[in-house]
C-alpha cells in the first residue's frame, strides 16, 4: 500500500504542522500515533508538546533551544525512521480493538436533560425512543480532543440522526451535556457556549484537574453511550461528588 | 498570607508563563497575554524566569504575577515584599505616593499599593518577591476561568481575595533601611517594551493564505485594522472602520467554497471566521480551530499586538520565514541583554 507523502508546515514560530492526509481514516490515525511514539523516545531538545487533531499533528517547541528549521529538520529525521519500519510496527498495534476497549459513558436522555431531543426525532421523522436507540447503539472512536478540555470529537454518528448545528448557539450549555452538530457527536467535559443539538446528559466526569491525565476520555479510545434512567443518573453524580 | 485585594481593577488575574503538555487533552496554554512584559516584571523583584520552558513543570520556579487589564487592582500588603509593575505604563501609587513603572520597591506590612489606569498599553504585570503561591494545577498556576483551573479557584480576583506569598528572604531582608527603592533607574516603558508604535505588526503568511482571493490578500495587508472592543484573553478581533462605499461588504473573502476538518491552532495565528473579519487567537484561546489559517502573527511582535487597547488602528505586513526567524532571534537578545542589565543591577544595591 501506498502512502501520501506527510507534509510539513510552519504553524507560527513556535510550533510545527505536520499533515498525514486528507481523510480522518484509521490509517492515518494510527501513523500519526506511531510519529507521537518515536518523537517522544527521541527526545528532541527544546520540545515541548505535541498534540493530535484528525490528520494533523501540531509539535510545539520552545525557540530560546531550538530553531524551527532544526525542528523541523530533526521531525524529518524522526519522520523517515518511523515510516520505513511502521507497516510491521502497525501489526498488533492495540487501536483496531477500539470497539472492544470502548469507555462506557452513562447519558440520561430526560427532555430537561436533553431539550433538542425532540427537534432531532423531528428533523428524522422518528420518534425520541428511536433516536436514544441509534445513538446508544453505535461505538465512536475519538478522533481528537480539542475545543475545551477534555472534549472529544468522535467519528462514527449514524446519518440516521445527523443534524446540523442549531442556528444560534445557546450561552450555557451544562457540563456534562451529549449532542449532535452534522456528523459528529461529543460531550461537553465542562459548561460552555455552545450551538450543538443537545440529546441527553451524562453524570460521568469526564475532565478532573486533580488527575493525570486529566481526561478519562483520550484519542484513539471508544466510546459507548449507556442509556441511564433519571435515578441512576442522580445516584451516580451522587456518587461522584461522594466520592471526592 | 501576604496579599490582600482591596479593589480589583479589570481582569485581574494569577498568570504565570502557562500550563504546558496538555494541549492532547484540549487544556489551553493560558499563562501571561505578554510574555515580555511578565518576564521583565519578574526578573525587577529578583524571581528567576525561565529560560527553559520545560523546566517550569517543577513547582518553585514556577512564580506567578498578576495580571490585569487597562485599570489595575488596588493591593494590601501583610507582609515585607518586593514588587515590580510593568507592561506598558501605569499611574501607580504606594500609600498615595505615585511609582514608576519598571523599578523595583519595597513594601512594607500595612502598605497598599494602588493601581490605576494605564497611560501607555493594556495588560500589565505586578510581579511579587518570590511569587504568589496559589496550588499549581496541571503544571501551571495560570488561571483559565472558562475551565475553572490555576489561580485562586480558577476565577478572576475579587475584593476581599487573600493571596499568600513567599516568606522574606535575603532579597528584601537585605534591602537598604529607609528606602523603598535602592535603584535611580526603572526599565524604560517606551524603549526596551514593544510597546504601541506605528510599526506595521509582522506575521507569516499561513496554511490557507493562498485560499484568500486576490483583493481580500491585497485588502488584508493594506487596510487599516481596528482592534474591536470584544477582544478578549481568548482572542483579538479585528474590525475595518465603516466603509467609505457603503455598497461593497466588509471583511475578507475566499477564493472559492473552502471546508476543512478541525486543526491546531498557536498562539499569534490569525484565523478567518465566515464573517471575514480576522481573529489573532491569544492566551486563551481554544488548543483547535476550524477556520482557515492565513496567517501567524511573529513572535517578536505578538506583545507589541496586545498591548493595542481596543479600538486603536494596527497595519499588517508579511514576511518571510527567514525575516521571521531573524525577529525572534533579536527579540531573544534584546531579553537577554535586558535580563543581564537586570540581574547585575539588582545584585548591586
Amino acid at each position: 500500500m501506498t502512502k501520501e507523502p506527510v507534509s510539513i508546515e510552519p504553524l507560527g514560530d513556535r510550533a510545527i504542522l505536520l499533515r498525514f492526509g486528507q481523510k480522518p481514516d484509521q490509517d492515518c490515525f494510527e501513523r500519526i500515533r506511531c510519529f507521537e511514539r518515536a518523537l517522544e523516545r527521541t527526545g528532541i531538545p527544546g520540545f515541548i508538546e505535541s498534540a493530535p487533531a484528525y490528520t494533523t499533528l501540531a509539535v510545539y517547541f520552545d525557540p530560546e533551544r531550538v530553531k524551527g528549521f532544526q525542528m523541523e529538520q530533526s521531525l524529518l529525521n524522526v519522520l523517515q525512521n518511523v515510516e520505513s519500519l511502521s507497516d510491521a510496527y502497525l501489526v498488533g498495534n492495540d487501536l483496531t480493538n477500539f470497539r472492544e476497549t470502548a469507555v462506557e459513558v452513562p447519558v440520561c436522555y430526560d427532555t430537561e436533560f436533553g431539550p433538542d431531543l425532540d427537534f432531532v426525532a423531528h428533523t428524522h421523522g422518528m420518534t425520541c425512543r428511536e433516536v436514544v436507540a441509534i445513538h446508544s447503539s453505535e461505538v465512536y472512536f475519538v478522533h481528537m480532543i480539542g475545543f475545551l478540555p477534555g472534549f472529544p470529537y468522535l467519528g462514527g454518528l449514524s446519518d440516521r440522526i445527523a443534524t446540523p448545528r442549531k442556528e444560534s448557539p445557546r450561552l450555557v450549555v451544562a457540563a456534562g451535556s451529549v449532542g449532535i452538530a452534522g456528523n459528529q457527536t461529543g460531550v461537553y467535559p465542562i459548561a460552555s457556549p455552545g450551538g450543538w443539538q443537545i440529546i441527553g446528559r451524562s453524570p460521568m466526569q469526564l475532565f478532573d484537574k486533580t488527575k493525570n491525565p486529566p481526561c478519562k476520555i483520550r484519542a484513539g479510545d471508544g466510546i459507548r453511550f449507556v442509556e441511564v434512567n433519571r435515578i441512576e443518573f442522580e445516584t451516580l453524580c451522587y456518587e461522584r461528588t461522594d466520592s471526592r | 498570607m501576604t496579599l490582600e485585594i482591596v479593589r480589583a481593577g479589570m481582569f485581574t488575574t494569577i498568570q504565570d508563563l502557562g500550563r504546558f503538555g496538555y494541549r492532547r487533552d484540549g487544556v489551553v496554554t493560558s499563562g501571561a497575554m505578554d510574555p515580555f512584559a511578565w518576564r521583565v516584571a519578574n526578573q525587577l523583584v529578583g524571581n528567576p524566569s525561565h529560560e527553559r520552558l520545560e523546566d517550569k513543570r517543577s513547582d518553585d520556579k514556577n512564580q506567578a504575577a498578576l495580571e490585569f487589564f487597562l485599570v489595575g487592582p488596588t493591593v494590601a500588603f501583610h507582609q515585607r515584599t518586593a514588587i515590580a509593575i510593568y507592561g506598558g505604563d501605569w499611574n501607580v501609587k504606594l500609600n498615595g505616593k505615585p511609582i514608576r513603572c519598571g523599578r523595583p520597591y519595597l513594601v512594607e506590612p500595612g502598605q497598599q499599593i494602588d493601581v490605576k489606569e494605564a497611560t501607555v498599553g493594556c495588560w500589565g504585570y505586578m510581579a511579587i518577591h518570590g511569587g504568589v503561591q496559589v496550588p499549581a494545577v496541571l503544571g501551571s498556576r495560570s488561571t483559565h476561568v472558562r475551565s475553572g483551573l490555576g489561580g485562586l479557584n480558577g476565577l478572576p480576583l475579587t475584593v476581599g481575595d487573600k493571596i499568600p506569598s513567599k516568606h522574606p528572604t535575603s532579597f528584601t531582608l537585605g534591602w537598604p533601611k529607609h528606602r523603598t527603592c535602592f535603584v535611580p533607574w526603572n526599565v524604560n516603558v517606551f524603549h526596551d517594551c514593544p510597546v504601541p508604535s506605528s510599526r506595521p505588526i509582522r506575521f507569516l503568511p499561513g496554511t490557507h493564505w493562498n485560499h484568500l482571493d486576490g483583493p481580500s490578500q491585497k485588502e488584508f495587508l493594506s487596510v487599516e485594522w481596528l482592534i474591536s472592543g470584544r477582544s478578549d484573553r481568548m482572542g483579538y478581533r479585528l474590525e475595518q472602520p465603516p466603509p467609505a462605499q457603503p455598497t461593497k461588504q466588509p471583511g475578507l473573502r475566499l477564493s472559492g467554497p473552502f471546508e476543512m476538518l478541525s486543526e491546531p491552532t498557536a498562539i499569534g495565528t490569525i484565523q478567518l471566521p465566515p464573517s471575514g473579519e480576522p481573529i489573532v487567537l491569544t492566551a486563551d484561546s481554544a488548543t483547535t480551530g476550524g477556520y482557515p489559517r492565513i496567517g501567524h502573527v511573529v513572535d517578536g511582535d505578538l506583545s507589541r499586538l496586545v498591548q493595542q487597547r481596543p479600538g486603536s488602528a494596527i497595519r499588517f505586513q508579511a514576511v518571510s520565514r527567514e525575516e521571521s526567524n531573524q525577529l525572534q532571534i533579536d527579540s531573544q537578545k534584546q531579553l537577554r541583554r535586558l535580563k543581564g542589565m537586570l540581574a547585575y543591577q539588582t545584585r548591586r544595591r
